[in-house]
């Protein structure tokens, strides 16, 4: 895939608020690394808690946030109250659907914006609750730790 | 009584003698067994759409001479290809032989027929037959075959993963994706599923490993290469040249 689009009409279709709200598209289609992964800061590879996925040595190989949490604590992350953004801090967070099951994870880029990687997607910069919804569900925790 | 002689030929030779008739009138006979002439005109129709660049009817089964006239000549100008003719009564034959002309149109007319209904033929529509010439035998019915179900395996993949790509591209739960209805049925395909798998992993890597591990049971992936794409495709493509695979 090549050519990154300002604006992305299939990302649009799934997550309709993304219009309002408004978002940047930052990278090209990659099919190497997914949410999970890019929250982490890793283009590598595909993290997810079943047998096809990376994850991390240790942590519980199960769809729950707390699983989720425990590959993200690997790093250094912490759990934390809310998404406000804290000054020397780094902030991801877990969005979960009703039945608490993770689909997705976003990391903070500023007192605005989030970066999150869309399936197999572009990534992009977008307000937190921008993708909250149908798809992805709400962003039900937050975790931290210092840059 | 056979005054025909019959050409056994070769499937390229065949492929040859569309690329000859294409956009003269011609009425021609392919024979094959009754089990391959479907498959064998579903072929000849593909080459035929190939080379032309238009639509070709394939009239399979039609019900008796008047229906198989009348689907032909909707094909107006253009290429037909009728099997499925094994049932018709001596009657339906004599009525397809009053009814030739109609079948002598502008563009190219291929039946698949069967050695019994080619008898049948000769029989019963003589004038029809004169017509068609010579027809033509094929000695390489299996591998015309096995390529006309590699054809429609890959047209299944082909509308499967873009069902499966659309209806998963923003999800980044592995598990959903391999759980999709449309990745389940790449999976039941088999082993015709291989060749379009691998040829898509060789082109742009994406989630096949477990369908790859599915079908074959194998697990080349070495432990904790899970999730590194690239290094995944380029297993299984290993494992899939050692074991004779080709795509």
């Amino acid at each position: 895939m090549s050519g990154k689009p300002e604006r992305a009409l299939t990302l649009e279709v799934l997550f309709p608020d993304l219009v309002d709200w408004g978002y940047v598209v930052t990278s090209e289609i990659d099919f190497e690394y997914n949410c999970v992964a890019w929250a982490a800061g890793d283009k590598t590879q595909q993290w997810w808690p079943d047998e096809h996925g990376y994850w991390p040595e240790g942590v519980a190989r199960e769809m729950t946030v707390e699983a989720f949490m425990g590959a993200y604590a690997t790093l250094g992350y912490a759990s934390c109250h809310d998404d406000d953004h804290e000054p020397g801090y780094e902030k991801i967070a877990i969005y979960a659907d009703d039945a608490g099951a993770p689909q997705h994870a976003a990391r903070q880029v500023n007192a605005e914006h989030w970066t999150s990687k869309c399936g197999d997607l572009w990534d992009i910069s977008h307000p937190l609750r921008a993708l909250e919804g149908a798809r992805y569900g709400r962003a039900v925790r937050f975790m931290k730790r210092p840059v | 009584m056979n005054a025909f002689k019959i050409l056994p030929i070769s499937a390229g030779e065949l492929g040859r003698r569309i690329d000859a008739d294409l956009g003269r009138p011609s009425l021609r006979a392919a024979i094959v067994s009754a089990s391959l002439a479907g498959p064998v005109a579903a072929r000849i129709a593909a080459r035929l759409r190939k080379l032309s660049g238009r639509a070709v009817a394939h009239v399979e089964h039609p019900l008796e001479a008047a229906a198989l006239v009348r689907l032909v000549r909707r094909a107006g100008e253009g290429l037909a290809v009728v099997s499925g003719i094994d049932d018709f009564s001596e009657e339906e034959w004599q009525w397809l032989d009053l009814l030739r002309s109609h079948l002598a149109r502008g563009g190219s007319t291929w039946f698949v027929l069967s050695p019994r209904s080619f008898g049948l033929l000769e029989r019963n529509a003589p004038n029809l037959a004169s017509w068609m010439g010579n027809p033509l035998t094929l000695m390489e019915g299996e591998r015309l075959t096995r390529e006309a179900d590699e054809d429609a395996a890959q047209a299944e993949f082909d509308r499967l993963s873009h069902v499966w790509l659309d209806e998963t591209m923003f999800m980044s739960s592995l598990t959903r994706k391999v759980q999709n209805p449309a990745y389940q049925a790449i999976i039941t395909m088999g082993e015709r599923a291989i060749p379009p798998i691998l040829r898509d992993l060789e082109r742009e890597p994406k989630l096949w490993g477990p369908a790859l591990h599915a079908i074959t049971g194998a697990k080349p992936v070495q432990k904790g290469d899970e999730g590194k794409v690239r290094r995944v495709a380029a297993a299984w493509l290993r494992w899939a040249k050692a074991n004779g695979y080709e795509w």
